[in-house]
């Protein structure tokens, strides 16, 4: 064998094994709690029923374990066949063992309906973040 | 030794080196954490607030005001009916819109101008919060919401 070859094989190898045994994925979640309860939204403070041109906050009660979070909220507007959903929000903060109850961003809408989003994530020792909650509700503008 | 033969040895281990770390990587990720904390949730019920959480306002006792946004949030341990007494205000010709949430359920939803009283009752381990969300000053008028009482009343 060729060293060529040789090298080839070693990195197909180490490849092969890291895919195999489902590495990606699984590195996500390094330094996260596996178990669902340990990320929860608990309760979704958010208006559904709004003015238009008004500024409105949504806010989310949030159990996290120790660590960097971020939210990300989207307003995706749903009476406009193929409409763009443009509207996010994010925000990061550092979780400690006590629930908080945070903004997850602000907006000034025109009249319609949409649907809002909501994802949580927490930060993994590899400094990715993992989506860990996500959660959705109706909006209605007038 | 043969330069083939330093070749080969450097060769495994890269192969032993990149093994490890594979292997470490995954020992991190099923193994336990020593930084691992328990979430409320994950211990036995406890009593929680009232608590605010907002960038200006007060809490004292039972009592609130939110100067802006936010959110007063408790949590009860046992069955309880919950009454709330909030009082909003104009400005803009818009009142001061609240939401009060247990859980993922919202019991209330509304532009409070004068005083409304909510009674809801929660089950144990839920989460109370009632939140501000459309704070506003318009020609000198201020939009805040005030919780005049949170009163907790043991359910048989």
């Amino acid at each position: 064998m060729s060293r060529a070859s040789r090298w080839t094989l070693i990195v197909a190898l180490t490849s092969a094994v890291a895919l195999g045994l489902g590495l990606p994925p699984a590195a996500q979640w390094v330094g996260l709690r596996a178990d669902p309860e340990a990320y929860r939204i608990l309760t979704l403070n958010v208006p559904t029923e709004l003015r238009a041109g008004e500024e409105y906050v949504f806010i989310a009660g949030i159990a996290a374990a120790p660590g960097a979070i971020r939210t990300v909220m989207r307003i995706c507007p749903t009476d406009t066949a193929g409409a763009p959903c443009r509207f996010q929000r994010r925000r990061n903060f550092t979780a400690n063992s006590r629930p908080t109850w945070r903004s997850l961003g602000a907006a000034k809408l025109s009249p319609g309906t949409y649907r809002g989003h909501v994802t949580l994530l927490a930060e993994t020792r590899l400094g990715a973040f993992r989506t860990v909650a996500t959660q959705s509700w109706d909006l209605h503008v007038r | 030794m043969s330069a083939r033969s330093v070749s080969g040895g450097w060769q495994l281990a890269i192969a032993y080196a990149a093994t490890a770390v594979v292997a470490s990587l995954i020992f991190a990720t099923v193994a336990p954490s020593k930084a691992r904390h328990e979430t409320p949730d994950q211990v036995a019920c406890e009593p929680f607030g009232p608590a605010l959480f907002a960038p200006s306002g007060r809490l004292e006792g039972t009592e609130a005001v939110l100067y802006t946004y936010g959110t007063l949030s408790a949590r009860s341990c046992r069955p309880e009916t919950v009454t709330l007494v909030m009082r909003g205000a104009q400005a803009g010709g818009v009142a001061s819109h609240t939401v009060v949430s247990v859980g993922m359920e919202r019991v209330f939803e509304g532009e409070i101008d004068g005083t409304r009283r909510v009674r809801v009752d929660v089950e144990p381990g839920s989460w109370l919060a009632v939140s501000f969300v459309n704070d506003a000053s318009v020609d000198g008028e201020d939009r805040n919401l005030w919780i005049d009482e949170v009163a907790f009343e043991a359910r048989h």
